[in-house]
């Protein structure tokens, strides 16, 4: 019996021993991101590596501020918020409606909504650039926009949340002659208020991250997203300015790291309830 | 019972102002752009003038010919072979290791997850610098101890691994999460039933956990394998070569189909060319995806 306890706690150590030494992993290259941007360029590349700085200092920051990125920061912001707010309405209503509404052709309507979600962008991207340059939005944010206002995703999500909503909600509010938007509004909304913040913040981290898309459009430089920003500033050197991409860094991930220390429960919610359920 | 239909005149109209712009969407920004891909791929379509010049399947017998596409498609097999298949065990041991601990989960879940949200391209800046050959950090280390570090990124060889690296190190926290979330939704009760019967830690590892986390490996395998097939901003991110301006290299040896597809059409303008690579990509994601299907389908019955 002995044997078998010192055993188990043996067990135990190695177990914590092996996921802090994961979690050390895991964490080091952004603790060394954030250090290595107060040192001077020269010092990010050292023989022998230091790993705090020894002559900490601002001036990384100092570049990349008077190299626009506050500009680069506030498009990532505005757009992501548009790119949140309205593919989580879509996703709330269609989601009401495929739950909650029995009309011929929804099981087909549905799966055409949802198999949208898989679509690899390999095959949408060309005529997609096409249409968006006959047009004329190319190098507009309405193009980072457009592709997003639905999210086959969100419906399926919200979808899920919908059938717990009891319909004899519903029926009262029509008996008490409510019209069908005004009780999606009035009375659906508020109910599934946590799913759709949960779908929220993942569209949210999504349109902060997307890369590819705005990297092809947007040509002019005061339209340039955070991502798009740092990296034509990384590829505009020959020899790489360390320092200050470093620093864009920070200021790229700083944002939704803190996001994600608040709203830790939602993210964590959101992203096991798609991947359990689907 | 018997009406299956029973919406008012007021409800129908509710469904479908709610549908139409919704469906208007879905059609011009992915259901016409995936019928123009395939359409296009006939074509010789070239994207400066616009011009199109019906070709038949050429541009698929130039593809099949074509030395790069298929260096491309291997090393994206490559990466999204290896890269699946480590990122999967890690994550499920990961897991079953978070599950066992009682105090702490929450700590291990947040750090783990936190490279999953951070932005992509700034992450793999911070890989590449790290990795740098003959200053970075890393082979500054691995000098203290002696041993001198690879090319990394640089070296043909051992980029591909660098990448696969670098994607692990991503997504295995989403990877885990998922298996974390399954692993917790079993029953306390079948784990219970078979400590009563006798079952070693191993045993039931192998003989619960694992075929009742089936469905959720599947998924898994499905989303990282789709993922890792179009992969394109890592690449960018960490092998996009400042002087040339092209990514991919060393000599081709990161240059995966999707960021193929986009040097084809969009540096190269030639848009019916990669539209015809893009199908045969598409087609080698459809397969892959139904087969796994399948896999889960079979496997679920008993």
């Amino acid at each position: 019996m002995k044997n078998y306890k010192v055993s188990r706690k043996v067990g135990h150590f190695l177990n914590h021993f092996f996921l802090i030494l994961g979690c050390i992993i895991t964490v080091y290259p952004l603790v060394w991101m954030l250090f290595s941007s107060f040192k001077p360029t020269s010092m990010v590349m050292s023989v022998p590596p230091e790993f705090f700085p020894s002559q900490p200092t601002l001036e990384n920051y100092q570049t990349i501020f008077a190299d626009n990125i506050g500009i680069y920061f506030w498009n990532s912001t505005y757009i992501s918020i548009i790119r949140t707010i309205i593919p989580v309405y879509t996703s709330a209503l269609m989601g009401y409606v495929f739950a909650k509404f029995n009309f011929r052709g929804k099981n087909i309507m549905f799966m055409i909504f949802i198999a949208t979600m898989m679509v690899p962008w390999i095959v949408t991207i060309i005529p997609l650039y096409n249409m968006f340059n006959v047009i004329g939005i190319l190098d507009k944010h309405i193009a980072l926009i457009l592709p997003t206002v639905v999210s086959g995703y969100g419906i399926y999500l919200v979808r899920s949340f919908m059938f717990q909503v009891p319909s004899s909600l519903m029926e009262s509010a029509r008996i008490d002659g409510c019209g069908e938007f005004m009780i999606f509004h009035k009375i659906v909304l508020p109910l599934v208020a946590p799913a759709m913040a949960a779908l929220g913040i993942i569209l949210f981290l999504q349109a902060w991250d997307d890369y590819l898309w705005p990297f092809l459009v947007l040509t002019s430089e005061e339209k340039y997203t955070l991502t798009i920003g740092l990296s034509k500033y990384a590829f505009k050197q020959y020899t790489v300015a360390y320092g200050p991409v470093l620093a864009g860094a920070v200021v790229s991930i700083l944002p939704v790291v803190i996001v994600y220390i608040v709203l830790q429960k939602h993210i964590v919610e959101g992203i096991s309830l798609g991947g359990v359920k689907g | 019972m018997k009406k299956k239909w029973s919406l008012t005149r007021k409800q129908t109209i509710f469904v479908w102002c709610a549908m139409i712009p919704c469906l208007i969407a879905i059609l011009l920004f992915s259901i016409f752009p995936i019928i123009q891909t395939f359409y296009g791929s006939l074509f010789n379509w070239n994207a400066l003038t616009g011009q199109m010049t019906f070709i038949g399947i050429d541009n698929f017998k130039n593809a099949f010919s074509d030395q790069l596409v298929g260096k491309s498609l291997f090393n994206t097999i490559y990466l999204t072979f290896f890269a699946v298949l480590l990122k999967t065990i890690l994550a499920f041991a990961v897991a079953l290791m978070v599950n066992a601990t009682k105090r702490a989960q929450g700590f291990y879940r947040a750090i783990y997850f936190l490279p999953t949200i951070c932005t992509m391209i700034a992450t793999a800046f911070v890989f590449r610098f790290l990795l740098q050959p003959e200053a970075g950090t890393i082979n500054g280390y691995l000098q203290m101890l002696g041993i001198s570090g690879p090319g990394w990124l640089e070296d043909p060889v051992w980029a591909m691994p660098t990448v696969i690296l670098y994607t692990i190190w991503k997504d295995f926290g989403y990877v885990f999460l998922i298996f974390l979330a399954g692993i917790q939704g079993i029953s306390p009760e079948v784990v219970e039933a078979s400590v009563i019967d006798g079952a070693t830690g191993f045993q039931r590892v192998r003989y619960i956990i694992v075929p009742l986390m089936h469905p959720i490996t599947i998924y898994n395998v499905v989303t990282q394998v789709i993922g890792s097939l179009q992969i394109f901003t890592s690449i960018i991110g960490l092998t996009n070569n400042a002087a040339t301006s092209t990514a991919g290299g060393p000599m081709y040896a990161t240059t995966t189909t999707g960021l193929y597809i986009y040097q084809m059409a969009f540096t190269n303008y030639k848009f019916g060319y990669a539209s015809a690579i893009a199908v045969i990509l598409f087609a080698i994601i459809m397969i892959f995806t139904c087969v796994q299907m399948k896999f889960a389908d079979r496997k679920g019955e008993f």
